[in-house]
């Protein structure tokens, strides 16, 4: 019965989400075009981390390594922004490949701090390599005159990401992902080949992050390798996933949309306490609810339990 | 009747521990062939080295003549080999029929489903398909996990203790079936501790002790081998001061921070 | 590049070692005991060194006799942590206790520059160094690595010889039999995260005199530990020395070469490079 009303549901949302950036203005279009962009990094996060288990502390790596390939691309090549995005996107999906061969060998905690040191270490590159990236000084580009463009950008992402998510929950591909979460080594003996699993997993997880990380480039006109690694990018889409609830398709989405909301509305005016209240509310997550909204959903009745997404 | 397994010398340590010395033995197809011994012999170390889940430190193994010393499991069960876990690894949030789905299937999905359905009726499952891995019994995850195992249509079965710890008309079943897959033509390799039944059950023997092979043979052999009994009871059996091996555990698997790829 | 700085470099990146060691082996009693990963570690030292740093700036303590007061009071950090927070993941799979660690960690942080600001501080109560052999070591790194020596010799000491010591050696081997044989787990477990938190405060307070510390460096000092008990060999206490003498000079060394920022890169590849090659660390088993 729900399910009727599901598929129209979402179409009337997509509609309005697409007309609204006519009728409002601008600061609030920003508003949800950034919402967009957390949504599109919690739910590729949630591939790797919610489907396979493998959970990433640092996946901001692959955002800044986005926005810098394709900052890179605009300034030096005048490449159009929204190619250079795209190829962001791959320059990310490809080092995903090399380097989840090699760090998804490692088990649960290893490979989360694995993936925090990652994105610290890319920031210490981004750094370094002045000739390239002019280090600290960061880049700038050429003002994107057009918000609205940038916000179909960022909402077309996060569809995509989402539609892909859906795709992969309800197929026999993501049912294994979801059995390498469970017990890697018994799905290994009946037969399935978790290195290409994870590593596919994983390179999907960075191709987005990627791509909006170029969008973001190109949004802000200026990206330096603080604001493109910072830890709390990647943090942010720990919580937002969690809280939602890890490995649904709904719950990066509803806690990507709600912490937004809240971190623009309440730590905007106290940005001393950002991380604090992400703490609190880990702590509080992992101790009271660690599926998430979605689980007390389900407890509740509202959603059927048998519903993976 | 050739071999379908061959153990060549198999060697494995942990630390100091050498939990295989270099046994030898073959496993003759369409049998049902038996591993038995004391608790830390070795048994369930063997079977982690014939699947792909433990690599060697000296020795071979080779499946139907191909040696798949070193091979990552995926790639072992592409030529016909299964087996189940001393305790259940069902995948417990998935569903009965998920579990079995989610086993890759060489005909395609579209066969697999018809596979699954086939098996889960054949153990009686088949109603319960919509329920959770969790929701199940003891007795029958162990089935379901066995089916499972079958999804890959294997050729030689490895059975990791299928019978522990379940009721007797659940090892009735187990046997029913175990003994229709010797009737396709199918070879079993079974580890277990429940002596009345292996004894009924297996054509051949093989027995394991301190990691090395010290008895061979039909289990009416091995029922009057005395270093069989001095392995399992201790030395001059009856009676004597040392105590009963049964107790210990296994070596550990010692990989804390790695999975194998 | 002459051989007196280069042994100059050994020199002092082994004495700043033996300080992280102290931290590091706290941080693995902690998973030995728990299956638990701190993530919080570094911020416990950080909370240490403040404790000295307020001491001092309030009233020119000596660091050392601030010893005294990070010492408990880390302890009690470390208790109400256990008590509170952790004592409910224990059970599970190492993966939450380390999320909930790193939201405590992030607490920690923004608490910490809150009260104190970003900017770093220091606590350069002891000056000068002395020659020795034509080395120069700092009279605050000679301090601190005597110090930090002797409360690793007084822990070790600890854990072999009492009671308790050898209740939480007995319950890192196994929690069942431990209760089996009428250990109060629990209380080993309160005991345990505070004797860590306490070793890490400890490290802390003799880290800033040696270094300039603010609030957010915790998570760089957690990867120097982590990478001490890997490359030294997981649940080896003296492991721990071993992988001190390699952070430490890995540490010293590119800082040198390099920068101070290099040097956390540096070594995190060395911590994935043992993880990946040899899990067992140096000391440990070899898969």
């Amino acid at each position: 019965m729900t399910k009727i009303v599901i598929w129209p549901g979402l179409a009337v949302v997509l509609i309005i989400l697409a007309v609204l950036p006519f009728f409002l203005p601008n600061y609030r279009t920003a508003f949800l075009l950034i919402t967009f962009m957390y949504v599109t990094l919690a739910s590729s996060w949630n591939i790797i981390a919610g489907y396979t288990g493998y959970v990433s502390f640092g996946h901001a790596a692959f955002f800044g390594l986005g926005a810098y390939t394709a900052a890179l691309l605009i300034t030096r090549l005048g490449t159009h922004w929204l190619l250079a995005s795209l190829v962001g996107g791959v320059v990310a999906a490809l080092v995903a490949v090399p380097l989840g061969y090699i760090l998804l060998r490692l088990r649960g905690p290893y490979f989360a701090i694995s993936m925090l040191g990652l994105a610290a270490a890319f920031e210490v590159v981004a750094n370094s390599w002045v000739s390239l990236t002019r280090g600290g000084a960061g880049l700038n580009l050429p003002p994107a005159l057009n918000l609205v463009q940038v916000y179909f950008a960022m909402g077309i992402a996060m569809v995509v990401v989402i539609g892909l998510s859906y795709r992969i929950i309800t197929s026999r591909y993501g049912l294994r992902l979801f059995a390498i979460r469970d017990d890697e080594q018994a799905a290994e003996v009946l037969g399935i080949n978790t290195t290409l699993h994870k590593v596919s997993a994983f390179t999907i997880s960075a191709f987005f992050p990627g791509v909006v990380g170029g969008f973001y480039a190109w949004n802000l006109a200026y990206i330096d390798p603080t604001s493109v690694f910072r830890p709390i990018l990647s943090i942010g889409m720990v919580i937002m996933t969690m809280f939602g609830g890890i490995g649904t398709v709904a719950g990066p989405v509803i806690g990507g949309v709600l912490l937004t909301v809240v971190a623009e509305g309440l730590w905007a005016r106290l940005p001393e306490f950002h991380r604090a209240a992400y703490g609190v509310l880990i702590v509080i997550v992992v101790l009271f609810m660690p599926g998430g909204i979605m689980t007390l959903v389900r407890t509740r009745g509202w959603v059927p339990r048998s519903w993976r997404v | 009747m050739a071999p379908v397994l061959r153990i060549n010398r198999l060697r494995k340590h942990f630390g100091g521990v050498a939990a295989l010395n270099g046994p030898s033995f073959a496993v003759e197809a369409g049998t049902i062939t038996g591993l038995i011994g004391p608790n830390g012999s070795g048994k369930t170390t063997l079977f982690n080295l014939i699947t792909g889940v433990l690599d060697p430190d000296g020795g071979d193994v080779l499946l139907n003549d191909e040696r798949i010393t070193g091979w990552p499991p995926h790639r072992i069960t592409e030529r016909g080999l299964a087996r189940t876990f001393q305790i259940t690894r069902v995948f417990g949030k998935m569903t009965v029929l998920e579990n079995m789905l989610v086993v890759p299937h060489r005909g395609g999905d579209a066969h697999a489903a018809d596979l699954a359905t086939e098996l889960l009726e054949r153990v009686n499952l088949y109603d319960w398909r919509e329920r959770y891995g969790a929701e199940l019994s003891y007795g029958q995850q162990k089935l379901l996990e066995f089916v499972r195992a079958l999804m890959l249509e294997p050729n030689l079965i490895l059975l990791d203790e299928p019978f522990a710890g379940v009721n007797p008309t659940m090892v009735q079943t187990i046997l029913d079936l175990i003994r229709s897959l010797r009737q396709e033509g199918k070879t079993i390799f079974v580890i277990d501790h429940a002596m009345t039944v292996m004894m009924g059950l297996c054509d051949w023997l093989f027995v394991l002790d301190m990691g090395e092979l010290i008895a061979t043979g039909p289990p009416a052999a091995i029922q009057a081998d005395e270093r069989v009994l001095e392995a399992y009871f201790g030395r001059g059996s009856a009676g004597s001061a040392s105590p009963a091996r049964g107790g210990l555990p296994s070596p550990p698997s010692a990989d804390e921070g790695r999975v194998r790829a | 590049m002459d051989y007196q700085t280069l042994l100059q470099l050994a020199v002092g990146g082994l004495l700043l070692g033996a300080v992280y060691a102290l931290a590091a082996a706290g941080l693995n009693l902690i998973f030995g005991v728990m299956r638990v990963v701190n993530f919080a570690h570094g911020d416990l030292m950080i909370l240490g060194a403040y404790t000295a740093f307020w001491l001092y700036d309030r009233g020119g303590v000596n660091p050392l006799l601030s010893l005294t007061i990070s010492i408990p009071l880390l302890f009690v950090v470390g208790w109400i942590l256990q008590r509170f927070l952790v004592y409910r993941v224990v059970g599970q799979p190492p993966l939450m206790s380390l999320i909930l660690l790193w939201g405590v960690s992030l607490v920690i942080i923004n608490a910490g520059l809150f009260f104190w600001t970003s900017n770093v501080r220091s606590v350069p109560y002891f000056s000068g160094g002395i020659d020795l052999a034509g080395i120069q070591i700092s009279r605050s790194r000679g301090i601190a690595f005597v110090t930090a020596l002797v409360l690793s010799i007084g822990v070790w000491l600890f854990l072999q010889r009492s009671r308790w010591g050898k209740a939480i050696r007995a319950t890192a081997q196994s929690a069942e039999m431990a209760l089996v044989c009428g250990i109060n787990v629990n209380r080993v477990r309160l005991l345990t995260f505070g004797l860590a938190a306490a070793m890490a405060g400890a490290a802390g307070n003799l880290l800033i005199t040696i270094l300039a510390l603010s609030p957010g460096v915790g998570p760089s000092f957690l990867l120097k530990a982590f990478a001490i008990i890997v490359i030294g060999g997981l649940g080896s206490f003296s492991g721990a020395f071993i992988g001190a003498l390699v952070v430490g000079l890995l540490e010293s060394f590119s800082a040198f070469f390099i920068n101070a920022q290099a040097a956390d890169a540096v070594i995190y590849f060395a911590l994935i490079l043992f993880l990946l090659v040899r899990p067992g660390g140096i000391l440990g088993q070899r898969e």
